[in-house]
């Protein structure tokens, strides 16, 4: 039934390569398998297509993590507003978590712009919303204003397990053989090179923020968050709206 | 239009079939050899072996061969008339004005001719192609007389050699040489396939390179809820209004169980592709929230 | 009329729309895969333009030059995405024009390269694209008026959008804000109105097309620098009202 004549159809081009990936389709080159014993670095090596699903994720990760850190940054410039005067002693403290705000926000407004990645259309809103936040509990009481550090702190430090807890787990990419276009098995790549460099570092980058993030918390409660009054009630309301935001700020 | 079929149906089955074999056009009978002693199959929800499949499926298509239309319109709401006609206009298939050579179609399971002489009419009126054959392959005889019942009164019933009905097994097709069709449709019959990878591995066979397969069949529906309602609706409803209908509800039973035993899009899509198919896109595409969908695949 | 009941479902729109742009997976990037039947097909096709339009016979024509029998029609007409043949047409040849023009930015030797301004940038990318339109401008409006039907509408504005989002990308454009809405919502409007103003344009080598375009890419640059004066007239006056409760609660 294959005669040579069905092969040699020129539309059959892209169906002879299909059973690979359509990725590996894209960069198929008609050549010589080779054997080499020696791991495959990173420069050998070409990364496959990431699938509609695994774009979307990222894309969505970096909007809601940009507005994020758009937010905390807003809500540290409130409290800072309006607690830093009154309270000389917490001055370096919120500047230190301030600054971390302010480095985050930076690296994700990057990642934004070179990943094309559309930031959150209620850009505004969070920043008026966040401000709002900051200058609101500030004015309470410095306790309140660290409990709404706990709060938010808490939501975002968890946030960002899920994301790392996605991207360990759903992005095994395959690895191409820069020269000869075949697929290449773990084993044979170098260990840095088992994943693009691309989503290591994304991956880093967002460990490191929680982290961050996770001090954030801790020295907001050496700083009597829990004093505040009523403290239940103030954490989950401002749990509960960081949940909304960040379910919105990934969609809109 | 539903009361007319059925009366004319009833009229029928006092009839000889012989009386619809005359007139130009033959029914050739080809033995099916099925060698698959030890396999089971699904009919419906019961597991049975492969061989009597066949011989079940044909029960049921020879027990409603008469009134198919009918059942389609109980079981479709009507709507498969639309979906027909959509079918054939989305492939839009017929030889082009200043084309080399007329195409060759294929209507398998189309018993009673819907597809193909839809697709003809279509090829006629738009391309103005007088010249493209068709061969209108089912399995089961009584469904293709029905076919050959209309045929006698369609303007391609000339004498000439452009439509041709043949008895044929879709998963062989023994008497159709490889590469020899255009364009492949089967239209609400693959399902009833025994072994439906065969089906498309011969289906791939007999098309030329750059022919197409297009396969019309009810699906899953996609939207949950939706679909409870579907369900609802065809597994109490359909074998009852069978029952009322034509007196069969067995018949009615199996078809609505084998609709919901028949693969999810995805899966038949993948299995067109495994039979050597370049599937376009994600190959399919839904009619009425995935009530039924349709499938292409072309061979390059 | 019938089409309600078959298609019930409007396709969702960001099914084509580019989303993440990957950095080291570089074929989750492409604009066509080169190498599908489909767009073999229509690539083909689009040599015919010139002589037939935006017409199904540019593929009936293509199909036979592939050596493939009339019945390969079948397979782009009954396309899953129930575009018909001449929007497919269409849409393909919009799309391989922003091929065009990215291998044109990332061509070191462009004369792009040397253009720092970010709005000369923009000038210059939109009057490189509508250049493209020059070989077939007498067929063009056959194939705009395909964008506009009511079912066509979402995949036409997603490809516009594409377009605006790749000049926004390639002008240098690191908005992070509502901005980056309203820089690429202006950026679109002007290509279309700079495209039907070229659809009359009589004059030698379109010069007039151009300066239209210098002159709607200067009066956006212009408005652009208010919206940004308005932020932070906004931001000074929401820390001054700070300040003002401040000197009011301090007041007692």
């Amino acid at each position: 039934m294959k005669s040579q004549a069905i092969k040699s159809h020129p539309l059959r081009l892209g169906l002879l390569v299909r059973p690979l990936s359509s990725a590996a389709r894209v960069f198929q080159q008609d050549k010589k398998p080779k054997k080499k014993t020696q791991k495959k670095s990173r420069k050998d090596v070409e990364y496959g297509k990431l699938s509609k699903a695994q774009k979307a994720f990222l894309d969505r990760i970096i909007r809601v993590d940009q507005a994020g850190e758009l937010g905390a940054n807003y809500i540290y410039y409130g409290q800072f507003t309006v607690l830093a005067s009154k309270y000389p002693h917490l001055r370096p403290v919120l500047q230190h978590m301030w600054d971390q705000e302010i480095h985050h926000h930076n690296t994700f407004n990057k990642l934004q712009t070179e990943r094309r990645v559309r930031p959150s259309l209620l850009t505004p809103l969070w920043k008026v919303g966040a401000f709002g936040i900051g200058v609101g509990t500030g004015l309470v009481s410095k306790e309140a204003a660290m409990a709404c550090t706990v709060a938010v702190e808490t939501v975002i430090g968890s946030h960002y397990n899920q994301q790392l807890r996605v991207l360990m787990n759903q992005y095994n990419i395959p690895a191409y053989d820069k020269a000869t276009g075949e697929i290449l098995p773990e084993e044979s790549l170098d260990r840095s090179a088992q994943c693009s460099p691309e989503l290591t570092e994304l991956k880093d980058l967002i460990s490191t923020f929680r982290d961050d993030e996770l001090e954030h918390l801790d020295t907001a409660i050496e700083h009597d968050a829990e004093k505040a009054v009523p403290y239940i009630l103030l954490t989950e309301a401002i749990k509960l709206v960081c949940r909304g935001a960040i379910w919105t700020a990934e969609r809109v | 239009m539903s009361l007319r079929l059925v009366s004319k149906s009833f009229g029928r089955l006092e009839k000889p079939l012989v009386a619809y074999t005359k007139a130009g056009v033959s029914i050739r009978r080809y033995s099916d050899n099925n060698n698959n002693q030890d396999s089971t199959t699904h009919f419906g929800y019961k597991t049975v072996n492969k061989d009597d499949k066949e011989k079940l499926v044909k029960g049921v298509f020879s027990s409603v061969a008469s009134n198919y239309d009918v059942m389609n319109d109980v079981m479709s709401l009507g709507i498969h008339r639309i979906w027909k006609s959509h079918f054939i206009n989305r492939l839009d298939a017929g030889m082009r004005p200043g084309a080399s050579r007329p195409l060759d179609f294929l209507d398998v399971a189309g018993g009673t001719g819907d597809i193909a002489f839809g697709l003809l009419e279509h090829a006629e009126k738009k391309y103005n192609d007088r010249l493209s054959t068709m061969t209108v392959a089912d399995i089961n005889p009584d469904m293709l007389a029905e076919g050959e019942i209309r045929f006698q009164e369609l303007k391609w019933n000339d004498g000439s050699d452009r439509v041709n009905f043949l008895v044929q097994n879709g998963e062989t097709m023994d008497a159709i040489e490889d590469n020899s069709k255009d364009v492949y449709t089967i239209a609400f019959g693959i399902r009833n396939f025994t072994d439906i990878q065969a089906g498309l591995n011969t289906a791939y066979r007999v098309l030329r390179p750059g022919g197409i397969f297009a396969c019309l069949e009810f699906s899953q529906v996609d939207n949950p809820i939706l679909d409870y309602a579907y369900q609802a609706y065809s597994f109490s409803l359909l074998p009852l209004m069978g029952q009322l209908i034509a007196n069969d509800r067995e018949s009615y039973q199996y078809l609505v169980e084998s609709i919901r035993r028949f693969p999810k899009q995805e899966e038949f899509s993948n299995m067109i592709e495994k039979a050597g198919f370049y599937i376009p896109e994600k190959g399919y595409e839904n009619l009425t929230f995935g009530v039924s969908s349709i499938h292409i695949g072309v061979k390059l | 009329m019938f089409k309600s009941i078959i298609r019930p479902a409007v396709k969702p729109s960001y099914m084509t729309r580019r989303a993440y742009h990957s950095i080291d997976h570089p074929s989750s990037n492409i604009i066509v895969n080169p190498k599908s039947m489909e767009s073999i097909i229509l690539t083909k096709s689009l040599t015919y333009l010139p002589k037939f339009g935006f017409d199904s016979l540019c593929i009936t024509h293509a199909i036979r030059d592939l050596k493939y029998p009339d019945s390969l029609q079948s397979a782009l007409s009954s396309a899953p995405s129930g575009n018909s043949l001449e929007f497919q047409l269409m849409l393909h040849w919009l799309k391989i024009q922003r091929q065009t023009l990215q291998d044109h930015v990332l061509d070191p030797k462009s004369q792009f390269n040397t253009i720092n301004d970010e709005y000369e940038r923009v000038i210059y990318l939109i009057n490189k694209r509508l250049e493209y339109n020059q070989p077939i401008i007498d067929k063009l409006s056959s194939g705009l008026s395909q964008l506009i039907a009511p079912y066509n509408i979402n995949q036409s504005l997603d490809e516009l959008h594409n377009l605006s989002d790749d000049i926004a990308f390639y002008a240098g454009d690191t908005s992070n804000d509502f901005a980056w809405y309203s820089k690429r919502l202006g950026f679109s409007s002007i290509y279309v109105s700079s495209e039907v103003f070229m659809l009359q344009d009589t004059s030698e080598d379109f010069q007039h097309t151009k300066k239209f375009v210098e002159d709607k890419v200067q009066a956006f640059s212009n408005l652009g620098g208010a919206y940004n004066d308005v932020e932070q007239w906004g931001t000074f006056n929401a820390i001054s009202l700070v300040n003002l409760i401040k000197s009011q609660l301090a007041r007692g």
